[in-house]
């Protein structure tokens, strides 16, 4: 038994060790493949924590780093298939199909948007700080977040904003309901009871300059009107923000360090394909949904103000994506040359669109894209974690890319045009990088009938993607215990041209074949594939995924 | 006996409901099940989220309330103020009365007091910006007629203010006028002035300013409290430090226009400063001291290649004019040495009626908040133009290590070597 293979079981039965008054030893339950992750038990409301950016920083810069000398577990929130089961955290959309255009059009998005049958009513102002804005109530009662474009970069914020919370949405996570819309002063009214800290930290009623001053601040388009970002309150209690380490110590339903979630790991994947240099904590929320004491906690990504070519109120600064904030190398590198060593991505040529900022895919390398300072869950990234993601990117049509852009509104066809073809070329980068380190096959299932014709059937994703010209297959069929584990040979190693292989009719509960890819081009895509499937006459299924990292 | 059996049966039922419950919510062979009853098993041992000491402190200090508590210890619209008076105050303890009218004004008085002696009282009334200004002509001096600072919302543009202000500044370090003076010849004086008048200025988007001050000045000086050094009239007099034995008042005059190119005001990499000012000094019912002064500061910075290494380079030059026949009074000329120019020299080390500067500083940025420095300074004073010898200039090198947040210079350790010996200066704010 191969390493992998053997590290495979001995996790699987470390975990059912340590579940107690289980029986031991069944590596396929008969729920498996778990479709859904039952983390939304009820449970009390827990406390809302707070977060020390500060803090954050510093710890996950110099003490939640993994060891070198320890091996990184698996992700423990995985089916048996390696896929990630719908949960508070995650729901599979791209990564269980392709979506069609219309839904990634719509992402999250449940209205049209704002009520502007009536004025929105000023309840809360953030004059100070660097992005100012402020809280509306609309017509129907809705609060929503107001955020603007900064005067120089006309659109950079909002379009990045509108854009990002789509992607983010199809690959699966949850995000608030963001809208592009355009307002004029006048539409807006102050309720009296709204309040603003002024620069001596004192509390007084919002003025109308306040309200002027923002609007002074912020881009106008011609015609007078001021796009803005209208941010939906995330439905339920805010408990505050989640971290990429450890779990919650109040949550029950919350027991996969989220260093160790699959879908925490592969964001990394994500982030890189759309420069989110910002995916930490602080852009996160735990909310509390359900009745009282029926509730349970949900996980939302927030604020994709930073992501793409957008730094929020100008460009992404060149660091981004390429650098942490705190790096002992290139500190040191510069410090002690006195700065004669330079940092290469200085000299990057960005081009001059100030509704894209600073974005570019020919620099852009996936795997040394570093978000702002290091994040617990990307560095535990495996193989599998990234191979699970790359097979989301993938399934990005250059048409489905435009039509995201699109949603943006970006007023310059060329600017337009540009992010669409830098993004095309980033997920390009991705595949190629990703895709190559694992045997790329994938979407496994059976066709034909059970116990006469039936097949089990495959992509190769490389192939699909064009990364070789042509591969071929070995594979070797084996029976299965599934108590024991142990393997009993049902067949010689053959080879195969096609990615349709004959099942053999055999009474084993469970089968398996071993998969290997051969192409000049990908030499380690000959990793092995092993498939399970449980052989039930009457609903054969393939209920396991093992890969060889 | 049936109901023994009865009664025991029932017990026996009843013994077996947990089991029979746990049978019910645990299918064995459920994956679902199993993730269900870990999550029980947690549930059974919640504990609430702890947040540490360390974090509720670095929480306050990011939503800005350490800096609120402090502006919350006021009583009505008066607040603590920290800081410093003069470069060779220390540190220095004060009062804050602040308040904005409905009309766009604010009134601000402010009186502090440092713990060698030093006292200053200050009210401005009208239209200004309460941010600090991020650039100054010339060395930080009192009363320079810049108040410029970044454009952000709701700060004025323009500004029109009443401009009062008292200091006594009991020790200040006087080494002789002329490029010739010397270091052992260190005394302290005591200048004790006012100026009470108005600023006006407007701001021209970032790239422009201009600001006129008018003001009366009264002036008085006399023997330093510092013991470690002699007083002022034991080694000089009127001769050697010219207005020592008489301090007329003046009406005084200052005009300045500033143009700003600099990539990022407050952290240059690229762009450049010109700061031009004129003064006059008219001296009340004393036509001795009556002069005119004016002063040119350039500063220019260049990316080396990179926006990573920078040369900073600032030339500043005054000249103080004294009418025919008049001086110019010695508390009243610009000054050389300390933590802002010829860094190897100590504060106020160099004055005179002519003033000549150079600084260039190789700046590389180790990290985005981390930046070294080497510099070379070298300048001196004259008291005339056809004086001004580039043999005769002081020199020093240096070292620094800067540290920065928010495109700014928080504070910076400066090392500057010269002919008179090493100097360390820690200091808040950029060198230039």
């Amino acid at each position: 038994m191969r390493r992998s293979t053997l590290c495979f079981w001995v996790t699987l039965a470390i975990g059912s060790l340590t579940v107690s008054g289980f029986p031991q030893g069944n590596t396929f339950r008969s729920d498996d493949p778990l479709k859904a992750d039952p983390d939304q038990l009820p449970i009390p409301q827990p406390h809302p924590v707070e977060l020390s950016q500060t803090l954050d920083l510093l710890e996950n810069t110099f003490s939640l780093r993994p060891d070198k000398d320890v091996p990184i577990p698996e992700s423990e929130n995985t089916n048996t298939l390696g896929a990630v089961p719908d949960s508070s955290w995650f729901t599979n959309r791209m990564g269980q199909r392709v979506m069609s255009i219309e839904e990634l059009v719509r992402g999250p998005n449940q209205l049209e948007g704002p009520d502007r049958s009536e004025p929105w009513v000023i309840i809360d102002v953030k004059s100070e700080g660097i992005t100012p804005g402020f809280t509306i109530r609309d017509g129907k009662d809705e609060v929503y977040f107001i955020k603007f474009d900064p005067p120089k970069y006309p659109q950079l914020a909002t379009s990045t904003e509108v854009i990002a919370t789509r992607f983010f949405y199809a690959f699966g996570y949850h995000v608030a309901e963001n809208y592009l819309s355009f307002i004029r002063r006048q539409d807006l009214r102050i309720s009296p009871d709204a309040r603003l800290e002024d620069e001596e930290g004192k509390e007084r009623p919002v003025r109308e300059s306040d309200i002027d001053n923002i609007f002074r601040w912020a881009y106008q388009e011609s015609d007078g009107t001021t796009p803005v970002i209208a941010s939906r309150r995330i439905p339920g209690i805010p408990l505050g923000h989640f971290t990429y380490y450890g779990t919650r110590s109040d949550d029950p339903n919350d027991i996969f360090p989220h260093q160790n979630r699959r879908e925490l790991r592969g964001l990394r994947v994500f982030a890189a394909w759309l420069n989110h240099d910002d995916s930490r904590s602080i852009n996160s929320l735990d909310v509390y949904v359900g009745e009282p004491g029926e509730g349970s906690v949900k996980h939302y990504l927030l604020d994709f103000g930073s992501a793409l070519g957008s730094g929020s109120v100008k460009p992404q600064s060149r660091r981004a994506g390429n650098e942490y904030i705190i790096e002992g190398k290139p500190i040191a590198k510069a410090g002690l040359t006195f700065g004669i060593w330079d940092r290469p991505w200085r000299h990057v040529k960005y081009p001059d669109y100030p509704a894209i900022g600073r974005f570019e895919a020919d620099f852009f390398q996936p795997q040394l894209w570093k978000p702002e300072y290091p994040n617990p869950a990307f560095e535990r990234m495996q193989p599998e974690d990234a191979f699970w993601a790359t097979r989301i990117v993938l399934r990005f049509t250059d048409e489905m890319i435009r039509a995201i852009v699109d949603t943006g509104q970006i007023s310059d066809p060329d600017a337009s045009n540009y992010l669409v073809e830098t993004l095309i070329k980033r997920r390009d980068k991705i595949i190629r990088y990703y895709l190559p380190r694992m045997n790329p096959l994938d979407q496994f299932q059976l066709t034909g009938e059970p116990g006469f014709t039936l097949r089990l059937e495959f992509k190769n994703l490389g192939l699909e993607a064009g990364l070789a010209s042509a591969s071929s297959y070995q594979y070797q069929w084996f029976r299965f215990d599934n108590g024991s584990q142990g393997l009993e040979p049902l067949s010689e190693i053959r080879p195969s041209t096609e990615s349709s292989l004959a099942v053999p009719q055999d009474a084993a509960a469970y089968l398996m074949v071993r998969i290997t890819t051969s192409s000049r081009e990908q030499p380690q895509w000959r990793k092995r594939v092993e498939v399970f499937i449980r052989n039930d006459f009457q609903k054969p299924t393939v209920v396991g995924i093992q890969r060889e990292q | 006996m049936k109901m023994i059996y009865r009664i025991l049966f029932v017990a026996l039922l009843l013994a077996q409901l947990p089991f029979l419950a746990a049978q019910e919510t645990a299918n064995p062979d459920s994956r679902a099940e199993e993730l269900r009853e870990r999550r029980r098993q947690k549930g059974q041992e919640i504990v609430p989220p702890k947040t540490s000491g360390v974090t509720k402190a670095f929480i306050k200090m990011e939503k800005g309330e350490f800096i609120r508590q402090i502006k919350a210890i006021r009583w009505k619209d008066f607040y603590p103020q920290f800081g410093q008076i003069s470069p060779t105050s220390g540190f220095s303890l004060g009062g804050r009365y602040y308040k904005r009218t409905g009309l766009g004004l604010t009134v601000e008085g402010t009186a502090s007091a440092s713990f060698t002696g030093y006292r200053q009282a200050a009210f401005h009334f009208g239209r200004f910006n309460q941010m600090a200004p991020h650039t100054f002509l010339g060395p930080n001096a009192f009363g320079a007629p810049f108040d410029f600072g970044d454009e952000r919302p709701g700060q004025v543009k323009s500004f029109l203010y009443l401009d009062l202000r008292y200091r006594y500044l009991p020790r200040e370090p006087f080494f002789g006028v002329g490029p010739d003076s010397s270091l052992e010849d260190e005394t302290t004086y005591l200048l004790e002035d006012g100026h009470y008048g108005a600023v006006a200025g407007y701001q021209f988007g970032r790239w422009v300013g201009v600001g006129v001050r008018g003001s009366y000045l009264k002036v008085n000086t006399g023997p330093g409290t510092d013991d470690a050094f002699p007083a002022i009239g034991d080694l000089f007099d009127d001769n050697t430090a010219p207005g020592l034995a008489r301090q007329p008042d003046f009406l005084r005059f200052d005009s300045a226009i500033f143009f700003n190119f600099v990539d990022t005001p407050g952290n240059p990499h690229k762009g450049g400063e010109i700061g031009l000012s004129y003064s006059r000094y008219d001296a009340r019912g004393d036509d001795e001291f009556d002069f005119d002064s004016i002063a040119l500061d350039l500063r220019g910075y260049l990316p080396l290649g990179s926006r990573q290494r920078v040369l900073a380079v600032r030339f500043w030059a005054s000249r103080d004019n004294a009418d025919p026949g008049g001086r110019v009074p010695f508390y009243l000329m610009d000054t050389l040495g300390g933590k802002e120019t010829l860094r190897g020299f100590n504060q106020y080390r160099f004055r005179d009626a002519r003033l000549i500067y150079l600084s260039a500083e190789y700046r590389w940025e180790a990290a985005p908040g981390i930046e070294g420095a080497f510099f070379y300074d070298t300048g001196n004073v004259f008291p005339e133009s056809e004086d001004i010898e580039f043999k005769h200039l002081e020199h020093n090198i240096g070292a620094g290590i800067r540290f920065k947040a928010m495109n700014r210079v928080i504070f910076r350790l400066d090392v500057g070597r010269g002919r008179e010996g090493t100097i360390v200066h820690f200091q808040f704010g950029p060198s230039f």
